[in-house]
């Protein structure tokens, strides 16, 4: 039977159901942190689509049943899996950047009629809107490209802390660093990333996007 | 924590971010498909058998290790009992399990004679052990004792002790040992020192003379004779208890200064160890034989004679009658209470009584 989910069941026992295998705490376990990762994901990229996100977190949380022996509880359980998201994160777009560089992806015409009902195909576009993409879209896609240019420390640290918006100690546990070391080390990667993104934004001659 | 100093691009890192959240819209839930798939691999997971800690051995290859283990087992206890009897074992030896004193005393009748009555009588250790058996039956209710000797004294627990006493003749009233021709023209042993020194005796004469040798053979435990079962005064009794060794000396006349009990006695008439005996005075002896050259007569001198130890020795000394080897470590007291008889031989016949008294300085 599946338990009420008013049920105060603190994270660890939690946990130590689901390594049991308890099919409800696992259901319990991608209902508390699915949304969360959902949101995670979505920020780590400024094309990113829900659908595209659904994916990620599928690869995320095969991941986690996977490995949820090696949860030792040093962090939270959030922050272990918002590094796992990271990380299938940075996979996902390997793979579709591989795709393109490959011609991987199928392209069709607009024009072209679905040959079973014959009518024309009404795709929509994934910008929210014109305004929206002349505003700031060029302007994402440039602060991504230069976070791409990091190294993967700086990247890491740079996306857990204002995609994943977690603090200083949250940090330190999940990078087992010392959260002065924290501090410094976030320090320097801005310093990095903002070496790199300024001449990106100087040679587009874009000031500061649009919130 | 402090905050960071003020980048620009942390500006534009939150306002993306708060830009996509914007975007994401609703929120995020798993679709059922997705669950499902996940719940498959939750299933999967359950169902797969954790790692063996160790190699699991299959069942076919048992009946190929058992020998190889038994054979493993089979050569270690073989080692290890060679190794237990290569420590433990000696050759000829037997093991006496119900025995178990520290002490390498006998018989407790060795161990208690001493406070009682009988002195035990130290034995080389040459002599066959049964000596006790060949104790000579008019020895009288005393048995015979004999005690183990472990004849040396460095081996006896401690080191080699010398001790010497100076004798000087004394002068014996007539009729006594008359088959002994007195030879008073021939200056020997009159004066003379003796000396223990570990198991060796050395006889130091007044001209220099040195007659060496060591201990006879046997002693022999002799109780005094029982005045009552002996049918009053056996004077002058000699009792041979062992052949040609194990001797009951009683004390003569010349022992009239032996000691001041023994003085008395014999100004008595009686012999001291028939006098005593109620009091348990015993006296022992040990023979010796010491060989040399004369001196001054250029003749070869061989001495047998006898120790006599009287029982009024120091009580603390008594524990050096446990062994020959402890006796003549430890006859310095003895020798000052002691007396020295025997005969020697000058040349091929000519005997000379020796009965020697000690000489205080």
């Amino acid at each position: 039977m599946k338990p009420d989910a008013s049920d105060s069941v603190n994270e660890a026992d939690l946990i130590a159901r689901c390594r049991r295998g308890n099919t409800w705490a696992w259901d319990d376990l991608f209902d508390r942190h699915y949304d969360a990762v959902g949101r995670f994901v979505f920020q780590c990229s400024p094309d990113f689509t829900r659908e595209d996100v659904e994916e990620i977190c599928q690869e995320t949380f095969l991941t986690v049943v996977r490995r949820i022996a090696s949860f030792r509880g040093a962090s939270a359980f959030q922050t272990w899996l918002f590094r796992i998201a990271l990380n299938r994160t940075r996979d996902f777009r390997e793979r579709r950047n591989a795709a393109k560089r490959g011609s991987g992806r199928s392209h069709f015409s607009l024009d072209s009629t679905n040959p079973p009902t014959g009518q024309s195909l009404d795709v929509q576009s994934p910008d929210p809107s014109p305004d929206d993409a002349l505003a700031g879209r060029e302007q994402m896609a440039l602060l991504r490209q230069a976070i791409d240019r990091l190294n993967d420390p700086c990247r890491e640290i740079i996306e857990l802390r204002y995609f994943g918006d977690l603090s200083y100690e949250e940090l330190a546990s999940v990078l087992n660093l010392n959260p002065k070391t924290v501090s410094s080390r976030l320090s320097k990667c801005l310093d990095r990333l903002e070496g790199i993104a300024r001449p990106l934004f100087e040679r587009e001659n874009l000031g500061p996007f649009p919130v | 924590m402090a905050d960071l100093p003020k980048h620009t691009i942390d500006d534009r890192l939150r306002a993306y971010a708060h830009r996509r959240r914007r975007e994401a819209g609703g929120p995020f839930s798993l679709p059922p498909d997705g669950r499902r798939l996940l719940q498959a691999e939750v299933e999967r997971q359950s169902t797969v058998p954790s790692a063996p800690s160790c190699p699991r051995i299959p069942w076919y290859a048992w009946p190929r290790l058992r020998p190889a283990w038994s054979a493993v087992l089979a050569l270690g206890a073989l080692a290890g009992l060679a190794l237990v009897l290569r420590t433990t074992w000696v050759p000829g030896r037997t093991v006496n399990l119900a025995k178990t004193t520290r002490n390498s005393r006998p018989a407790p009748a060795a161990t208690e004679a001493p406070s009682v009555a009988a002195p035990v009588h130290p034995v080389r250790a040459a002599s066959p052990a049964p000596a006790a058996a060949r104790s000579s039956p008019a020895s009288g209710p005393w048995p015979s004792v004999v005690a183990p000797i472990s004849f040396g004294a460095p081996g006896n627990g401690g080191a080699v002790r010398s001790s010497s006493q100076r004798f000087v003749q004394a002068s014996a009233p007539d009729g006594i040992n008359p088959p002994i021709e007195r030879t008073s023209t021939v200056s020997v042993l009159k004066d003379f020192r003796l000396e223990t020194v570990g198991e060796r005796f050395r006889v130091i004469d007044t001209d220099g003379s040195v007659y060496e040798g060591s201990p006879l053979p046997t002693i022999a435990a002799a109780p005094a004779p029982d005045p009552q079962a002996g049918g009053g005064r056996t004077d002058r009794a000699r009792t041979t208890s062992v052949v040609g060794s194990s001797r009951h000396e009683p004390l003569s006349d010349s022992a009239r200064s032996f000691s001041a009990r023994t003085r008395m006695e014999v100004e008595k008439g009686a012999p001291a160890g028939e006098v005593v005996a109620g009091d348990a005075a015993f006296v022992f002896s040990i023979p010796f034989m010491v060989t040399g050259t004369n001196r001054t007569l250029n003749q070869q001198v061989v001495f047998e004679g006898r120790l006599v130890l009287s029982r009024d020795a120091p009580r603390s000394d008594s524990a050096v009658l446990t062994s020959v080897g402890a006796t003549t470590n430890g006859l310095g007291s003895w020798l000052r209470n002691s007396m020295v008889r025997g005969h020697a031989t000058v040349g091929q016949s000519a005997k000379v009584e020796v009965n020697a008294m000690p000489r205080v300085p």
